[in-house]
């Protein structure tokens, strides 16, 4: 199908419109060649004297959010960001939780799962720091960011090493992963690898999951999410890892495809 | 217009269906595309208008003849326009639920969907 130019039209299937154009349009192209050429000749006296132009700052974009839709106590919003497609899953009135083990479909209480810390591909362990209900099952602080949870409050963001000690002094679970947001600054892990991201996100009060549409670098989509006006944020497994949601009717909805791993562990949040 | 076709848009992580009466216009956004529906929903999609064009012409072959591409950056559904001005570029577009959108586009585009528009009343 032939790209059209602004000048023309088409019915969808079948051939463009095109403009009239008359021998009037010869004479006028013809009359305009003339007077580039004598505006070049002019203007050569006045070359030394060209400005520079100021080029043009990049902007950011921020689209308008398609409405919302909202399940129960789940909205989800789908919005872009900087050219970065994303879709934020914002659970309310939910308690959060940490659970190795992809949730049971017929799970009636919950909204949201996200797969949490990242896997191991050579040995299917966890990476990183890692404790369920106080019991340490991993260890390792090379990802800065965390996520923790104490009687079903969540916290998470950059650091987290005293955390870790009062989540496991009160039998709390806790994960680690990649920063991209800290106080408001993106900061991305170095990859430039692109794949499809998520994200646990702080906007003022609100925590929400943030999943890109398109395959992102880490850069591109902290940016975006930065750009947003989200404060904190962590990866969460990205690529075509499971996230599981409530949707209309009591329907389970699930994105990506679920992780055959004995370790495969879940942020969920349920009613 | 046949009611029975759809607009289907898929991408990895989600599914689209639109109902062929439901899309009022397209509009391109660089690499994305933005539909508005008849309930006046706007949604983005990951596709550029010449792609989401072709997927018209394909999916929903009776309906796409009620659907006009204006120059690079519209799709728009014929029986959905209200008023063209073609020497000031304006374009009104009215939905089922009466929400207006004024567009713009090109003068001699308007001209020719002007004319096509007169042309179908003889």
């Amino acid at each position: 199908m032939k790209e059209l130019d602004d000048n023309e039209i088409r019915v969808i299937g079948t051939p463009p419109q095109q403009p009239r154009h008359g021998r009037w349009w010869v004479a006028v192209l013809v009359i305009l060649i003339i007077v580039v050429i004598v505006a070049m000749v002019l203007g050569r006296a006045s070359r030394d004297k060209a400005t520079t132009a100021t080029p043009t700052p990049a902007t950011e974009t921020v689209s308008s959010p398609t409405p919302a839709v909202t399940y129960d106590h789940l909205t989800v919003i789908d919005t872009v960001v900087d050219d970065v497609p994303l879709t934020l899953y914002y659970p309310d009135r939910a308690q959060a939780s940490l659970q190795i083990g992809q949730p049971q479909a017929g799970d009636t209480t919950l909204l949201l799962a996200v797969m949490a810390a990242d896997i191991r591909a050579d040995n299917g362990g966890i990476v990183g720091d890692f404790v369920i209900d106080g019991r340490v099952l991993a260890r390792g602080e090379r990802k800065e960011g965390y996520c923790a949870i104490i009687d079903g409050n969540l916290a998470f963001g950059l650091g987290g090493k005293e955390t870790l000690e009062l989540v496991k002094a009160e039998g709390g679970s806790f994960f680690r992963q990649y920063v991209l947001v800290a106080d408001g600054q993106a900061m991305p892990p170095k990859s430039k690898g692109k794949n499809h991201r998520r994200a646990l996100c702080r906007m003022g009060s609100l925590i929400c999951v943030a999943a890109s549409g398109d395959r992102e670098s880490y850069h591109d989509f902290a940016t975006a999410l930065a750009d947003l006006g989200v404060t904190e944020a962590i990866a969460l497994v990205g690529s075509e890892s499971l996230l599981i949601y409530h949707a209309e009717g009591g329907l389970l909805h699930s994105v990506g495809t679920a992780l055959e791993c004995p370790n495969a562990n879940f942020l969920v949040w349920r009613r | 217009m046949s009611i029975d076709e759809y607009l289907v848009i898929t991408t990895s992580a989600d599914l689209l269906r639109i109902a062929a009466g439901e899309l009022v216009y397209a509009e391109a956004d660089g690499n994305y595309t933005s539909l508005v529906l008849a309930d006046g929903e706007r949604r983005v999609v990951t596709l550029q208008l010449g792609q989401l064009e072709r997927l018209i012409a394909i999916q929903m072959p009776q309906a796409a003849q009620g659907f006009v591409r204006i120059g690079k950056s519209l799709i728009v559904r014929l029986d959905s326009v209200r008023y063209i001005h073609p020497s000031r570029g304006v374009l009104e577009l009215s939905n089922p639920a009466g929400q207006k959108h004024e567009l713009s586009a090109s003068r001699e585009a308007l001209r020719l969907l002007k004319e096509m528009i007169e042309r179908s009343l003889r």
